[in-house]
C-alpha cells in the first residue's frame, strides 16, 4: 500500500516549514501504521542538508553534531502536525553507531530519540526522497541495531528478575510483583526489538506484539501476564514464578 | 576418592535465577559467574526444559522422543548433562 504524500511537502512549503536543502521528508509514527485515533498527530520528519534554520517550539538535544534536533508545530486543517528537523550528517551518525563492527565493539549507548528516529526510518512513508528513505531503511534492516537494542534491553530484563527473586526470598512480595512485572515488560520488549520492532515506550507493546506475533508468546498468553489476570492474591509468589519462567523462556527466544 | 553425582533420575533441576542466558546467532549461552559457556545442541535441549517441576527422567524422556534414542540411555545423558551444569553452578537439585 502506497499513499502519496506529496502534498505533505507543498503543505510545509506554504507554511514555510520545509528548508530549501532538503534531501527527505516522510511521516511515520501511528497514523502510518495503521495504528491511528482521532487525537492522533501526523508526525513528520524533515531531513535537510543544513540544520533547520527556524526557531524550533522545541530543542531535543541529542550527543551528534549538531547537538540539537529542532521541532516546529503547526495545524493543518484539524490535524496537529508534529514535525523533526534532522539533518543528514545526524542521521548518517547515527546509522554508524548500529553498525556490526560499533555492536562487537561495544556499541555506543543510544538515546531514546535515536532509537526513536532509527524504528521511523523503518516503518516511514516518504512524502520526498523516496529512494534515500528506502537506503536508510536498508542500512537500518542490515545493521545490529535490533541486536544492540535487544542485548541492553535484556540486561534490564535480567536485573528485574535478579530483583524479583531477592525480594520474594526477603519476603518483600509487593515489591517482587512489581520488579516480575517489570521484567516481563523488558523481555517482551526485547522480543519485539529481535523481531524488528524497536520503537520505544509502551503505549504499542500489544498492537507490536500483535504485528509480530512471536510463537514463544502468543498474544493471548501475552495479554492475561499484562493484565495479571492469575494474579491470586492469597499467593502472589506463584504469578511472580509464572511470570519469570515465561521472561526465561522467552530469553532463550531472542536472539542477537 | 570418588563423589558420587548430585544428580539422579529423580531430582528436579532449577535453573539458578540468577544466570544469564542469551541466544547469540542461534546457540544458547549461559553466563555463571566469571565464565560464559555455549550449549551444544542436545544441551540446550535440555536446558530449555529445566522448568523446576520435570524430573530428570521426565526431560530424558523428551530427550529420547526428540532424538529416537531409547529412552535409559537418555536419562543417563541427561545425568551427565545436568551434573556438569551443577558443577558449573548454573543448574541447582
Amino acid at each position: 500500500m502506497s499513499e502519496d504524500r506529496t502534498h505533505q511537502l507543498e503543505e510545509l512549503r506554504a507554511l514555510d516549514l520545509l528548508p530549501e536543502s532538503w534531501v527527505c521528508v516522510f511521516e511515520a509514527g501511528s497514523l502510518v501504521r495503521g495504528w491511528g485515533n482521532a487525537s492522533s498527530d501526523v508526525d513528520l520528519y524533515v531531513i535537510s542538508e543544513e540544520p533547520w534554520t527556524g526557531e524550533g517550539v522545541s530543542h531535543h538535544p541529542v550527543p551528534l553534531v549538531p547537538a540539537v534536533v529542532l521541532g516546529e508545530e503547526a495545524f493543518v486543517g484539524a490535524m496537529r502536525w508534529d514535525i523533526r528537523y534532522w539533518t543528514r550528517g545526524q542521521v548518517e551518525q547515527v546509522l554508524a553507531k548500529v553498525t556490526w563492527q560499533a555492536f562487537e565493539q561495544g556499541a555506543e549507548e543510544l538515546t531514546l530519540r535515536e532509537v526513536q528516529l532509527l524504528d521511523r526510518l523503518t516503518f516511514g512513508a516518504a512524502a520526498g526522497g523516496q529512494e534515500l528513505l528506502s537506503h536508510w531503511r536498508v542500512q537500518v534492516e542490515e545493521s545490529a541495531f535490533r541486536s544492540i537494542l535487544a542485548t541492553r534491553i535484556l540486561n534490564m530484563a535480567d536485573s528485574r528478575v535478579e530483583d524479583a527473586v531477592g525480594q520474594l526470598e526477603a519476603g518483600d512480595v509487593d515489591s517482587a510483583v512489581l520488579s516480575a512485572r517489570a521484567a516481563f515488560h523488558y523481555t517482551v520488549d526485547a522480543l519485539l526489538a529481535s523481531e524488528g520492532e524497536c520503537g520505544p515506550g509502551e503505549k504499542w507493546r500489544a498492537r507490536r506484539l500483535r504485528a509480530v506475533a512471536p510463537d514463544v508468546l502468543p498474544y493471548d498468553k501475552y495479554w492475561a501476564l499484562e493484565t495479571m489476570r492469575s494474579l491470586d492474591p492469597a499467593d502472589p509468589a506463584a504469578w511472580i514464578n509464572e511470570v519469570l519462567s515465561v521472561c526465561r523462556g522467552i530469553t532463550m527466544e531472542v536472539d542477537i | 576418592m570418588s563423589t558420587a553425582s548430585p544428580v539422579t533420575a529423580e531430582s528436579i533441576p532449577s535453573v539458578r535465577p540468577d544466570i544469564r542466558v542469551r541466544k547469540i546467532r542461534g546457540t544458547l549461552v549461559v553466563a555463571v559467574p566469571e565464565q560464559a559457556f555455549e550449549l551444544a545442541e542436545t544441551t540446550a535441549f535440555i536446558w530449555k526444559r529445566i522448568d523446576g517441576v520435570l524430573t530428570v527422567g521426565g526431560i530424558g524422556e523428551l530427550l529420547a522422543r526428540e532424538y529416537g534414542i531409547d529412552v535409559e540411555t537418555a536419562v543417563e545423558d541427561t545425568i551427565e548433562v545436568l551434573a556438569e551444569l551443577v558443577q558449573y553452578g548454573a543448574v541447582r537439585v
